[in-house]
């Protein structure tokens, strides 16, 4: 116990972060482009997509509620929430604990550094290339089929699932490692040596030093990783198109076909409900590993 | 230690892989730069003419004067074969046909006029004993210059005879090229043939012959194929099929190439119809100018010279449709700007003249848009340009085929411009979701235009009134076509409904070899039944209609299974090659416009297959024009006593086609407006659609009348064409390619036709999404991989998204 | 730099005096194999497209079309392949380097495009988080959570408004239409921040006692610390907007302007010869780019933000 809190206290003292001063209204500068664009770019076609979800698509008469009603009882929409909810619980769990392992072995074991150069590729292949080597591996008549010597067609049903989920593992695992590893560097080794010192085992060290000395680093990871789950979307269209099968059927899919139909109202009232969701859950994440705003004031001292 | 070098080692060899990459980026950037540069330049009018209006273009708001276009007639008692060439002739013109016979232009008069006396004796008399010319060129003096595809002594031998025709009608044979190989003709408007040898091995020999005297000239042997030849300057220009060779008439050696002719040329090159029309022409011009005209414009351009300067833009007229190019003409005796004279292959001649005090460029401006191209509204925009130059139409195509884009991103970038107001003026429905649009309220009601349309014309009132949405008129189509079964008389008169149809199928007997219906395969099959039963897959609120895809996939099996009985393995595999699978690579499922889907499906098609088969019955689609259409499909029934009927089944249907919509918040609401009435009204009957029965009653039996006429002006029902057909022999055997002739059918057949089309009171087609689930699905049904429970089941599972949405 | 390795020395193996060393060490042997050999395999597999690239944009296109007739015709059997083809070719570079002037240029409006953005984000984004690091006020932390919650917008849902924006400022169709609401994007900010927001808060509490002004401090103290995270923050941002391919296809009608990760979809499947070669080309200047900023990267991100 004593030794666990000295760890922890320890760790804490060289980590705090201290309410910052500014002077005067300088903030203002160094913002303002930023904010300007950002206003202009984002936030008012935000505001817009707010404003469709209360009217209608094409004539604009205000409807209330009525689009969100809609929404909430389309069983597309529902079935793309549903799956994108599974696809980000799968993915992103999947994403950080292997890759922290991995990134964990690495450091056990230095010379498993230059495997790292290779880990990167996958981050650079355009999405159009993925498609086309994602083709010749996973189809019926492909590579994947060949060796186990089945003829599943990957493109199809509940495969397609796990394609799309190895998909974006392949792509980003290798820079989250990267990542972590960068992170698992920056673990305060005096901190490690005295809780072996004081005798603590392996596992307690690692989840009693390491991993909360990995907090910030963990939220930086998480955020990049939704956002990629965001960009598996565009693989998943070069490959099925815009009606894929049912279990990768996933928001963007739904969105980008309610558009194309010119159904801007239930598209616009699917979209705030999703970021909704999204910021309220991003709202979480940075209260619980809070670093991020930096406002978090100092605790045992 | 080792770990520091080691670093060191590592750093060092990343700085020289980082120069190694940026020298191949360098070195790719060069090569790159150099292509870049490619892109020579065109100048004058055309960066500004080919987009917007004269309101986007500073300073151009005011400018005034461009080629205005007017079609010069035929007259009455013009009788011209296929056109050939255009000639300036004392004053006027004159066109020669393939026969070297011609008519004149009386250019005051704006008519062609026959100047039959002009044919020469010798080919009159050629004309009379049926020789058949292969190529023909007409010098200004009258000299000619053709070739004579003539039979020999030997049973199946043919010989090309080669003769030059003296100004006053000698007729001496021209040997230089030995007989077995047949020459192509130019004129080069400076007094000499060329000719140019291509057959006898993978170079080309050019000949000069002089038209006064016949004097022959060796010039040069090119590599290659030549294509097309033209004269500019003291330069031969030869179009090798990829590229444009220049070749010096003086030292008859090849000058390097003119890279913005070439630019220019791009794309064109290497396309012709036999030797008859070109999707390009060049006139030789002045000195070493020239002037060529493209499917993009007209252009005048100095040989070697860096600019090719637009004098047309093929957007503002009918240079952009889809005919080819026979010949140009440029009389550059004109005042200021010289007149131009094309003449298409489908037999208009037109005239372009500088009018100064027309603006430049259009001041109203409609956009007509499709998803896929369609050739019909290609001739509608054509025609309502020339008739109206001071409008502007702009023909949009959402998938060229040039590029990637897929369907959903041209949907996509259509909803965007709809959504944000700036969509196409007149939408053609044809592969769009329309019944969203009309929902939403993007297409303007038709009904009170069609009434207005009613007053003048007589319309398939009982088409468009099946294509009313809840009593309101969404869209209009321009014609349409019609699922029709085909066999003999007999049987047909005892089919009322499918499961006759059924049993008529299982009954026929048929020769060996050949199918009942001529179907064969599951895509085939489930393809020509859909045409009928599409439309009634979906049901009420927009769900599966469960039973009328099982009753669809089992009517299909059945039809599946009869067909198969008779034929063995090889003889399916034959019928595929022959039949089918060309088409499907060729096309993809995926790229295919339901005009493309219903064309391949055409009656005329399944009955030939149906006659070289001896296949009792065929199913196809029955639509287009007369000429070209109807009366080959007639004479192909005919030969075996068969004939066709509205197929049968649930209400008598017909496929609309180029489905006119007009958006409601477009901003030239009027000229969309007129455009449409126009393409309703006036133009109907003016040209023959591609596979498309024209919607104005009138103008089909305006274009039902025969225009064959007897000496004593009675109508001809003699044969005005014949085509190839193919019969089964009476021992099984696949007979020998005969041809059957095709002659004006009597008014009663036309008044049958005309009643079954009355008699139509349902519209059919289907989304392109269900119709391809139902294809892949029913396939596998169909074949047995799969039970029709289980299709059924997988279409509905996979469509569900799509409805849901 | 000292590394602690928890199995070597110290506690665990005190703790294990009473069992065997040799059976130990074997153990370890072979654990550490398993992880080797587990962290190597995956390698490869990250590794095994691009060889596949590589191997496939040296075989010519009829071969590529035999390989593939199972897939082309959808018949049963599998496609062919050997990693060394029978007749290698470099017909797929000469097309794609000599013959494609639609390529290069695409080439060179992507660099373009990506460069320009890049500076327009150095001049935004890097002022706009050393704003949210170095400066307390009011609304900071929502304010930076708004900045937060726009990244995770899917494109469509923001396309027509966007789209209806860029068409009253008159930029559709132009490049300006994608550079501007990149130049805007709050990625490099988020990422940039957490660079700044490792500097010490002393060092500019001193600074600023000292008399510097605050562009000062910004350039000459803020900037060079956070130099390795700015670094790796441009790098993903050169990724993420050399990959970009949504926007391009809404806002920009003109071929001749679009990027070149819109030229690769072009390219189908009946081409694969070509479109490996495309690819390979496409990747070699991402790659270009890890390998010089290959230690930033790993670094900057994480690292960057706290220093030791």
């Amino acid at each position: 116990m004593q030794s666990r809190e000295s760890c922890s206290s320890i760790w804490r003292n060289k980590m705090k972060r201290r309410y910052r001063r500014g002077g005067g209204a300088w903030h203002i500068v160094f913002l303002l482009p930023s904010l300007l664009g950002v206003s202009l770019f984002l936030v008012f076609p935000f505001g817009d997509v707010v404003r469709r979800s209360f009217t209608t698509a094409m004539t604009g008469e205000f409807c209330g509620l009525d689009n969100y009603i809609n929404v909430f009882q389309n069983q597309a929409f529902l079935l793309a929430a549903q799956n994108t909810l599974k696809f980000v619980g799968v993915c992103l769990p999947l994403l950080l604990t292997g890759s922290l392992l991995i990134a964990l072995a690495m450091e056990k074991l230095p010379f498993l550094e230059h495997a790292k150069a290779c880990y990167l590729l996958p981050q650079a292949m355009p999405a159009a290339t993925v498609v086309l080597v994602w083709r010749l591996v996973f189809e019926k008549q492909g590579f994947l089929n060949g060796i186990m010597g089945t003829g599943i067609d990957f493109m199809e049903g509940g495969a397609s699932f796990g394609v799309l989920v190895g998909t974006y593992l392949w792509k980003n695992m290798g820079y989250t490692v990267v990542l972590w590893f960068a992170a698992l560097k920056t673990v305060p080794t005096e901190v490690l040596e005295a809780a072996r010192v004081d005798g603590a085992g392996r596992i307690r060290c690692f989840v009693h030093v390491t991993l909360p000395s990995l907090r910030g680093a963990a939220y930086t990871i998480t955020l990049l990783s939704l956002l990629n789950t965001f960009k598996v979307f565009r693989e998943a269209y070069l490959i099925n198109g815009a009606y894929p099968p049912r279990e990768i059927y996933l928001l963007q899919h739904v969105f980008s076909n309610w558009y194309t139909k010119l159904d801007l109202d239930k598209m616009a009232a699917g979209a705030v409900l999703t970021a909704l969701v999204l910021g309220s859950g991003a709202f979480l994440m940075e209260r619980k590993l809070g670093i991020a705003s930096g406002k978090r004031k100092e605790r045992g001292k | 230690m080792l770990f520091t070098k080691y670093r060191n080692c590592l750093m060092k060899s990343k700085r020289m892989l980082a120069a190694v990459l940026a020298g191949c980026m360098f070195a790719a950037c060069l090569a790159g730069c150099g292509e870049s540069g490619k892109d020579a330049e065109v100048t004058g009018t055309q960066s500004q003419n080919a987009g917007e209006p004269s309101s986007e273009v500073p300073g151009q708001a005011s400018a005034m004067g461009r080629y205005v276009e007017t079609e010069l007639s035929y007259g009455e008692d013009c009788n011209m074969g296929q056109g050939k060439q255009i000639l300036p002739w004392e004053g006027g013109l004159y066109l020669a046909d393939t026969m070297g016979a011609g008519v004149r232009a009386d250019l005051t008069a704006g008519t062609l006029s026959d100047a039959g006396e002009i044919c020469p004796e010798v080919l009159r008399n050629r004309y009379e004993e049926d020789d058949y010319l292969t190529d023909m060129a007409v010098a200004e003096n009258g000299a000619r210059m053709y070739v004579v595809f003539a039979r020999t002594d030997q049973e199946g031998e043919y010989n090309y005879e080669k003769y030059y025709l003296s100004p006053d009608g000698t007729e001496t044979p021209w040997e230089t090229v030995s007989k077995e190989n047949s020459v192509s003709i130019f004129y080069g408007r400076d007094g000499y043939f060329y000719l140019t040898n291509s057959w006898e091995s993978s170079n080309t020999m050019v000949y000069r012959v002089n038209s006064e005297n016949g004097e022959t000239e060796f010039l040069f042997e090119a590599d290659g194929k030549v294509r097309y030849l033209a004269r500019c300057g003291n330069c031969l220009l030869l179009d090798m099929g990829d590229a444009l060779k220049i070749y010096s008439l003086d030292t008859r050696q090849e000058m390097e190439e003119d890279q913005c002719l070439s630019d220019l040329l791009s794309g064109s090159l290497g396309q012709s119809n036999g030797n008859i029309s070109y999707v390009y022409q060049m006139y030789p011009g002045e000195e070493d100018s020239l002037y060529v005209v493209t499917k993009k414009g007209l252009y005048r351009h100095v040989l070697y010279g860096s600019v090719a300067e637009q004098l047309i833009d093929a957007s503002l007229c009918s240079l952009s449709d889809n005919s080819w190019f026979v010949d140009m003409h440029v009389d550059m005796t004109a005042e200021e700007m010289p007149v131009f004279y094309l003449l298409y292959d489908d037999e208009r001649l037109m005239k372009f003249a500088y009018d100064a005090s027309v603006p430049s460029v259009p001041e109203d401006m409609i956009t007509v848009y499709s998803l896929y191209e369609d050739q019909n509204i290609q001739m509608v925009i054509s025609a309502y340009r020339v008739q109206n130059p001071q409008v502007y139409v702009r023909y949009e195509i959402g998938i060229s085929g040039d590029d990637g884009v897929t369907r959903e991103d041209a949907l996509k970038n259509l909803a965007t411009a709809l959504a944000a107001g700036e969509g196409p003026d007149v939408l053609l429905l044809d592969d769009l979701p329309y019944h969203s649009y009309a929902d939403k309220g993007v297409l303007l009601d038709l009904s009170t235009m069609f009434e207005e349309l009613q007053k003048e014309y007589d319309y398939f009132d009982n088409i468009i009134n099946a294509m009313r949405r809840d009593g309101a008129l969404y869209t209009i189509p321009l014609g349409f076509t019609v699922p029709v079964l085909m066999g003999d008389t007999e049987s047909l008169s005892k089919i009322q409904n499918t499961e006759d149809m059924v049993s008529a199928f299982r009954e026929a007997s048929v020769p060996k070899g050949a199918t009942k219906v001529g179907l064969v395969d599951e895509q085939t099959v489930l393809q020509t039944l859909m045409f009928h039963y599409g439309s009634k897959f979906t049901g009420e609120n927009g769900s599966i209609d469960r039973e009328a895809v099982t009753g669809f996939l089992e009517l299909a099996k059945q039809i599946y299974e009869i067909d198969r009985e008779n034929l063995t393995q090889e003889e399916i595999e034959e019928h595929d090659r022959i039949w089918n699978r060309w088409y499907e690579l060729e096309m993809g499922s995926s790229m295919r416009s339901n005009q493309m889907f219903y064309m391949s499906k055409s009656a005329d098609t399944a009955v030939m297959a149906a006659n070289m088969y001896g296949n009792s019955f065929a199913i196809g689609v029955l639509g287009g024009c007369i000429r070209n259409g109807f009366n080959t499909l007639y004479a192909y029934l005919d030969c075996r006593k068969l004939d066709y009927m509205p197929f049968p089944g649930e209400g008598k249907a017909a496929l609309p086609m180029t489905m006119f919509g007009i958006n409601a918040a477009s901003n030239a609401s009027e000229h969309a407006q007129e455009f449409v009435r126009f393409a309703l009204g006036d133009w109907q009957g003016q040209d023959e659609m591609y596979w498309t029965t024209p919607i104005n009653r009138d103008a089909l039996i305006g274009m039902e009348e025969n225009p064959f006429k007897e000496e004593d002006g009675s109508p001809s029902y003699k044969p005005y064409v014949w085509m190839s057909n193919v019969m089964k022999n009476e021992d099984g055997s696949i007979g020998a390619d005969s041809a059957i002739e095709i002659k004006w059918c009597t008014p009663e057949v036309y008044e049958a036709y005309n009643q079954m089309l009355d008699s139509i009171d349902t519209v059919s087609g289907c989304e392109y999404m269900l119709r391809d689930t139902v294809l892949e699905e029913g396939a596998k049904a169909l074949t047995g991989e799969q039970s029709i429970e289980e299709s059924v089941n997988a279409i509905e599972r996979k469509l569900q998204l799509y409805l849901a949405e | 730099m000292n590394k602690v390795n928890g199995g070597e020395n110290g506690l665990t193996d005190g703790r294990r005096n009473g069992r065997s060393t040799i059976r130990n060490k074997i153990g370890k042997i072979c654990g550490r194999t398993a992880i080797a050999f587990g962290v190597f395999a995956l390698g490869s597999l990250f590794l095994l497209p691009i060889l596949i690239l590589v191997s496939g944009s040296v075989t010519d296109a009829y071969e590529w079309r035999e390989r593939l007739q199972p897939l082309l015709m959808n018949t049963d059997g599998r496609i062919g392949w050997s990693w060394i083809p029978d007749y290698p070719t470099g017909e797929h570079f000469l097309r794609l380097l000599l013959y494609s002037p639609e390529f290069m240029k695409l080439f060179w409006n992507s660099v373009g495009m990506v460069l320009v953005i890049l500076l327009g984000q150095l001049a935004v984004g890097v002022p706009a988080a050393w704003a949210f690091a170095a400066f307390d006020f009011r609304g900071r932390r929502t304010l930076f959570f708004l900045y937060m919650a726009l990244l995770l917008l899917p494109f469509q849902v923001t396309q027509l408004s966007q789209y209806l924006i860029l068409r009253d400022l008159a930029l559709l169709d132009t490049r300006l239409a994608v550079i501007l609401p990149a130049v805007f994007s709050t990625f490099p900010v988020f990422l940039i921040y957490r660079s700044f927001e490792g500097i010490p808060v002393d060092i500019l509490e001193s600074a600023r006692v000292d008399g510097a002004g605050e562009f000062r401090i910004f350039f000459q103290i803020g900037f060079p610390l956070a130099k390795g995270g700015i670094l790796a923050a441009f790098v993903l941002s050169f990724l993420e907007n050399w990959n970009r391919m949504e926007e391009p296809l809404a806002f920009i009608r003109d071929k001749s302007l679009w990027p070149l990760s819109l030229y690769l979809p072009e390219i189908s499947i009946e081409q694969a010869g070509f479109a490996a070669c495309a690819s390979l080309i496409t990747l070699t200047l991402s790659l270009f780019v890890f390998a010089l900023f290959r230690d930033s990267l790993e670094q900057g991100i994480i690292a960057g933000a706290v220093k030791g």
